[in-house]
Parts: structure tokens; sequence; C-alpha cells
């Protein structure tokens, strides 16, 4: 049976197929089957007849086009190559017409959601799955384009920030400690993500392909590495991108060592219900403006983002100004990193579960947040801009959601002391220089003594700042803060190298400040009866990098670190006044 | 109101800035005829002036400073920090005053139009150096304050003088170019400049584009002359 809607039905065309007659130009020689045959031949080769098309009439221009298919497509040799239409030539005809009238094959179904996963759930069968074999290799073909080329590794990587000079004006957009944090990171990773899949489908990888985000807030194994990341080839036994050279990532982390509960915990941040605000202790940090001093980073962004940062890279050489060792401890190298953009997805599913906990948490209704644009690169290297209401609803505005949807629990709201403002109580009087554990008493003036030792009541807020915080780099290491040695939190200098430039636009001045909520702890410490308003020790601690599995941490005094002079530590008290907001 | 002034400490500065432009108005007022630019005559009876319009254009650059100072005080102390801290600020602009009117008063009056021109070609020429961008993002820089005694009163007066001068690095042509003319009008415009500068996104993005408008100024002052 012939196939094509063309020779269908075609009694003559079905009898030469059948090897019961034939067309030449003596036999057939006109008619309707000559003219079909012509078309067909026009749908092999768009220029087999050139002087008549398809009229109808076997002339000596078809038999001469009918021999050349017999040769070329039919392999018939030259010489025994007969300019008449036999079966053969009809079969292979109806094909090549059948082919040719079957609409295109549909394009790959695009899914209406993207759903970006755990990459531990991915992985928890093998170390591969399709979607991290998929990133490997799309990060693979990334890093072979040239840095020219928007859509590179390097000059995605670059966008955030970069030690390449000159710089392109579209790179070291990065925005931290200011409310720009959240909203610009994710305009960058909705665009990369967009890169990425455009590769991973160029590729013949899984049409759905979403970013993976490491939730290291869980148990082990998911508070390590994930595997991908530390395999060093691909299952087919290719070097595996998504896992860098020796020096690349902090040693421990790189051989499975766990992150502390203490560096990956997100539940101060999601217990904070204002997105912005002054006092340092919001969801999403302070209003961004050139001379803005308590413009800071968002708690969120201290912890865990900044922390994962440093504990993921680890130290870096001093006077480095490349990306070879510590990539995610520096702003201008931590892109290069695969697992960097894992972290971001995690940071902003962890924005998504923020605003479902309710409790009046909200994206800032301001003008300023809402219409601030923001420039990228889409999938074909061209430049595009969002602006903050583009992206405030990940699933109807930018179409992915987090495997996680719908969030489980919402914490309850804290109550926040938002008026009067916090008032300082204590501080200490002299700078303090930290190369390794060091403690220093809080002076309380004669005047505030009684603020203080109010403190011991519940009602009243307490918050400890840690002022003036600055290095000449990072050390790559992070700081536990206690008072009297209960663990307040935990800084880091994450961006201090770009705050240090004096030429580089950035939010977070030099003297980086870090703020605590300190109410929970001073409680606890009344409680102990070890609250003593005559004797308030604030400890600094740096803590030593993750140690590989089954090994020591080594001890801080052995890793020379840069100094790191803090300014001033202070505890500011907010007292419950009749204003007090829940 | 209670409220107010504890989320703004540093009200009553931002009322004397008010009260410096009126008595800067007043005078315009008094002395309308004087619309076009008037050159000094002498310098150092205009030592007040100088003070006087310094507060006046420079403090409210500095208002956010000085709301840091009183919050990061303990309440007793919020009132003399701020002042201290004010007093060192505006100590650096008066030293600077003193300078800029001896230049004045050094180049003699036949010199003045050459120099207000002159100065307008570096105004612009300075919004375009490296040295001007610096010292408009060094403006977050503060200075540790320890909660009582000697330390405390040091810090805010080295603070003070660190957004003084900070503040000098980033302005003096402008504030040279007000020694010679003591026109308001052009005191008020070139206030709005370095306030938007200083204190605002859409200003910090004008700062090459007022380069152009104070060659241009410069250019057709020359013209004119």
């Amino acid at each position: 049976m012939l196939r094509s809607q063309l020779f269908a039905n075609d009694a003559l065309l079905q009898s030469i197929a059948d090897d019961n007659d034939r067309i030449s130009r003596t036999r057939h020689s006109r008619g309707d089957s000559v003219r079909k045959v012509q078309t067909a031949l026009l749908t092999w080769d768009p220029g087999a007849l050139p002087r008549f098309g398809a009229d109808a009439v076997y002339g000596n221009e078809t038999a001469a086009a009918v021999r050349r298919f017999k040769i070329e497509e039919l392999s018939v040799a030259p010489a025994q190559a007969i300019d008449d239409v036999g079966p053969r030539t009809v079969i292979r005809l109806d094909e090549i017409q059948a082919a040719a009238e079957a609409p295109p094959p549909p394009p790959p179904p695009t899914p209406t959601l993207f759903v970006r996963r755990d990459v531990w759930t991915l992985q928890s069968a093998a170390p591969w799955d399709p979607i991290t074999i998929a990133y490997a290799r799309a990060v693979r073909t990334m890093q072979a384009r040239p840095m020219s080329d928007p859509t590179s590794w390097a000059f995605q990587a670059a966008i955030h920030a970069s030690f390449v000079t000159p710089a392109n004006p579209a790179w070291n957009g990065c925005q931290h400690a200011s409310w720009f944090f959240l909203p610009w990171h994710r305009m960058y990773l909705f665009f990369f993500e967009k890169i990425v899949r455009a590769a991973v489908l160029a590729d013949g990888g899984p049409s759905d392909f979403a970013l993976p985000y490491w939730n290291y807030d869980q148990a082990t194994p998911r508070n390590t590495l994930p595997q991908p990341f530390r395999e060093p080839t691909l299952p087919d036994g290719t070097p595996n991108p998504l896992m860098l050279p020796a020096g690349g990532r902090s040693a421990g982390i790189q051989a499975g060592g766990q992150l502390r509960t203490a560096d990956t915990d997100s539940s101060n941040a999601m217990a904070s219900t204002i997105f912005t605000g002054p006092g340092g202790t919001t969801f999403g940090g302070g209003v961004s403006a050139p001379a803005h001093f308590d413009g800071e980073s968002g708690m969120l962004e201290l912890q865990p983002h900044n922390i994962i940062h440093v504990v993921v890279g680890g130290p870096r050489p001093a006077g480095a100004t490349n990306c070879n060792v510590g990539l995610m401890t520096d702003p201008r190298c931590a892109a290069l990193d695969p697992i960097f953009w894992l972290h971001h997805a995690n940071i902003d599913r962890l924005w998504n579960r923020w605003l479902d906990s309710g409790g009046g948490r909200a994206n800032p209704a301001d003008s300023a947040w809402l219409t601030q644009q923001f420039g990228f690169f889409d999938e074909t290297g061209t430049a595009v801009r969002l602006a903050g209401s583009d992206i405030l609803d990940s699933a109807t505005q930018l179409n992915y959601v987090y495997d996680d949807r719908p969030t489980p629990v919402a914490p309850p709201p804290r109550v926040t002391p938002v008026a009067p403002p916090p008032e300082l109580g204590a501080a200490t009087d002299q700078v303090i220089d930290v190369t390794r554990r060091v403690t220093a008493r809080l002076v309380v003036p004669d005047s505030t003594r009684s603020l203080i030792e109010r403190l011991s009541s519940r009602a009243v807020g307490a918050f400890l700042a840690i002022e003036n915080i600055e290095a000449e780099r990072n050390p790559g290491v992070v700081f536990d803060i206690l008072l009297n040695e209960r663990r307040v939190g935990t800084f880091s200098l994450f961006g201090i190298e770009l705050m240090n430039d004096p030429d580089h636009v950035h939010d977070g001045a030099p003297g980086l400040r870090h703020t605590f909520d300190a109410a929970e702890v001073i409680a606890s410490l009344v409680s102990m009866n070890r609250w003593d308003p005559d004797a308030l020790d604030v400890t600094v601690e740096p803590v030593p990098p993750v140690p590989p599995p089954g090994e020591e941490p080594v001890a801080i005094e052995d890793l020379d670190l840069p100094p790191v002079r803090i300014g001033r530590i202070a505890l500011f008290v907010a007292e419950a006044g009749p204003d007090l907001v829940a | 109101m209670n409220r107010l002034t504890a989320r703004h400490p540093q009200w009553w500065v931002a009322v004397a800035v008010a009260v410096a432009w009126l008595v800067l108005l007043a005078g315009l007022l008094a002395g309308g005829h004087h619309h076009a630019p008037r050159y000094r005559a002498s310098t150092v009876d205009d030592m007040g002036g100088w003070m006087l319009m310094a507060f006046a254009m420079t403090v409210p650059l500095t208002l956010p400073a000085v709301r840091y100072v009183a919050r990061n005080s303990i309440r007793s102390r919020r009132q003399r920090a701020m002042v201290l801290y004010l007093a060192a600020y505006l100590g650096v602009w008066a030293a600077f005053g003193i300078v800029a009117l001896t230049i004045v008063w050094l180049a003699g009056e036949p010199l003045h139009k050459v120099l207000v021109i002159g100065l307008l070609i570096v105004a612009a020429g300075w919004q375009l150096t490296r040295t001007k961008r610096r010292a408009l993002l060094a403006c977050r820089r503060t200075v540790p304050l320890p909660p009582e005694g000697r330390r405390a009163d040091v810090a805010c007066l080295r603070f003070g003088v660190r957004q003084g001068w900070r503040c000098v690095v980033s302005c003096w042509p402008l504030m040279l170019l007000m020694a010679v003319v003591t026109n308001v009008l052009w005191m008020v415009a070139l206030a709005i400049v370095m306030y938007a500068e200083e204190r605002t996104t859409t200003g910090r993005r004008l700062v090459r584009p007022m380069a152009a408008v104070l060659a241009a100024i410069g250019t057709a002052a020359a013209l004119l002359a």
C-alpha cells in the first residue's frame, strides 16, 4: 500500500508498485499519475525538473530526472539505470513524499510550570540524576563559550562580580547589604536558568529542566555537599565540571564534611515579620540610599546566605586576585562555582516560604523597591531588564515553583518592638582585634544601668550589634558571638572586599554591622541565674573550617588568619512602649 | 511628637538649618537688587557670613550622620554627642572658609570674574575625578563610638572631622565659588546640587552630567565677560 496522500488510491502507481506495470516515454506517458511522479521528484529535489516542472508529460527531462533518482537515491549502477518508473522508484518516491507530507514533529512539550527540586531528593537513589547530569553538561557547554558571549559561564559569573578588567558595564552588579539583595538574585537566577535550560534542550536533555536547590538545613547527609559536586567524572567517564579542582572549595566541605546547624539555620530570618526597615533585624534588608547609615543586610542574607558562602569557600590566600581557591568566599569568584546557583536557589526558595508563612509577612510596597530595574541577559544573549514588581510571584510571573510548596507550618510571628527605637544600653569602649577567641566586657554607664537591669524581664527587646567590623580581606572563616558563653549568633565577612573598594558602588559601608536579637539568650541567662549587668562579656570566636569526615578541625591559631577588627560591640534595648506592634 | 523626636533626634539641627536659610533669604528680600552675582569686598568680616552659609549648605548633607551619632549614644549623652560632632564638622568648614576667603582677598576684586569662570571650569572637571567619586562613596564610613567618657567625646569629634573633610573633598570647588559669589540664588542652586549628589540615588547618577552643566555655565560666563 502506498502511504503518501499524493500516491494513495492511484491505481496505476499501485500497479507499478506491485510490479505489474511501468511508466516510460512510451507507456502511460501522459496523465495524472505522471504529474504525481513529477511532484514527488520535486519533493526529493526541488531542482529536479527545471524547465517543464510537473507538466504531466513523461518527456526527456522527467526521464533524465528518474534516471538520476535511481542512481543517487536507489544506488543503481549508472550502466543499469533505465529511465522508466518501476516498483522501487514508486515505493521510494512514496516514502519521501509521505515523510514530507507528515506534519513537523511536535516540539517537546514545555511544562507550564517549572519545578525546582531539592538536589538531595533527586539523588536519593544514585549520585546522578537526569537533572544533575543535564546541569553538569550545560555547565560544560557554557564554560566552552568565550567570555565575550553573555551566555558563557564566565560572563554570567562576572555579572555578579569579577576580577577581570576592563570590566564590561554589565558586570559587577551584585546587590548585597540592602533590600535589593533578594530581588536582584531572583532575577539573576531566572535568566541564568533560562540559559542553562536552552543548553540542556540543545543537548537533548530533559525539557522540564529547572535549577535544583541545595537545602542544607536538614539532617545528614543533606547538610553535606551534594554528591554530584564531589564526583570526579560524569557517568559517561568525562570530567565533571561540577567538581572544582582542589582548593576551589573548603577541603572539608569538598570531602563531604557536615555543615553546622548553627550555620545552616534560617529560623531567625524566617521568624522576622518585616521585610525592610531600620534596626538590622529585618528579613530582606535595609533601604538602599547613598547616605544611609542604617543600610543593613537582611537576616536571610546574613544567615544562611553569607555564612554558607564563607563556610563552603573556606579561606583564600592573601592577596589573591584570581579564582583558583575558595571561590564561594569572594563575591568576585563565587558564581564560578556551580554550587553557587543551588545555594541561591535555596535562598530564593526561603523567600517564597517566608511569604507563605503569613503573619503579616509581605514584600515592600514602596515604589523605590518595586520600580528599581536591573539588567541581565536571556538565553539568546539579548539584554533584558526586570523591575521588582515583575518578580513578586515566582509561579505566576516567572513560571517556576519549588517542590516544597506549599509551606509546611508557619512559625509564630515574633513580637517586634518597632517603637520607640532601641536605645544604646551598653557597649565596649575600645576596638577589638580578633585573630583568635577574644572576650570583651561591655561598659554599662550609670545612666543606662536601670535599662540594662530591666532586661531581666521578658517584655523588653534586646539586640546585640557587632559594629564597624573591618578587615583587609575576608578571613574565610565565620565567627560565633557569645554573650556570657551563650551563643547569640554567627557572622561572616562575606563581601567585605567590595565594600573596602573605594571605587566600587556597593551597599554596606566599609565597617560592617551585624545585629542579633539577644532576647532569647538573655532570658536563658536569667533563668540560669547567670545574668549580671556588671559582668556582660561578649566573646568573638573564629570557627575553624569544616573538617573532612572523621578528622578533627584545625586549631584556629594554625590558620594564620588576617586580622579582623571590631570597632564596637553594643547592646541596644527596646522597651515595650504603648505603640509596640505585634 | 515624642515618637517623632525619638525617631529623629537630629530634629533641632534640621530646624536650625531652616532658620539659617530664612536668614539668608531675608537678606535676599532686603537687598532684592542683587540679582546679578556680587563680588566680595573683604574677608575677615565675612567669616560670620561664611559660617552662616556653610551651616545652611553643608549641614543638610550630614544630617543622617548626626542621627547616627545620636542613636548610637546613650540617651543622656545624645545632645552632647550631636553638638560635638557638628562642632568638628563645621570646624573643618571654618578652616576651609579661612583658606577660601584668603584666596579671594589675595586675588583682589579685578580677578574675581576670572576666579568665578575658572572655578566653574575646575568644578566641572572635579566632578569627573576619581577623588570626587571616592569621597561620595566614603560617605557611609563611620567611627565606633564608645559609650561614655573622654573616649566617647573624642570619637564624636573624630567622626565630625572625618565627615567634614570628606565633604570638603567632595564639594570644595563649589564652596570656593560661594566664597567669591554671595548671591543667595546661586547658594540655593548649588545647595540643591550638593544635596542631591550626597543624599539621593538620582543625584548620584547626575554627578557626571552636572560636569557638563557647570562647564557650560563657565563657558557662557567667559563669553559674556
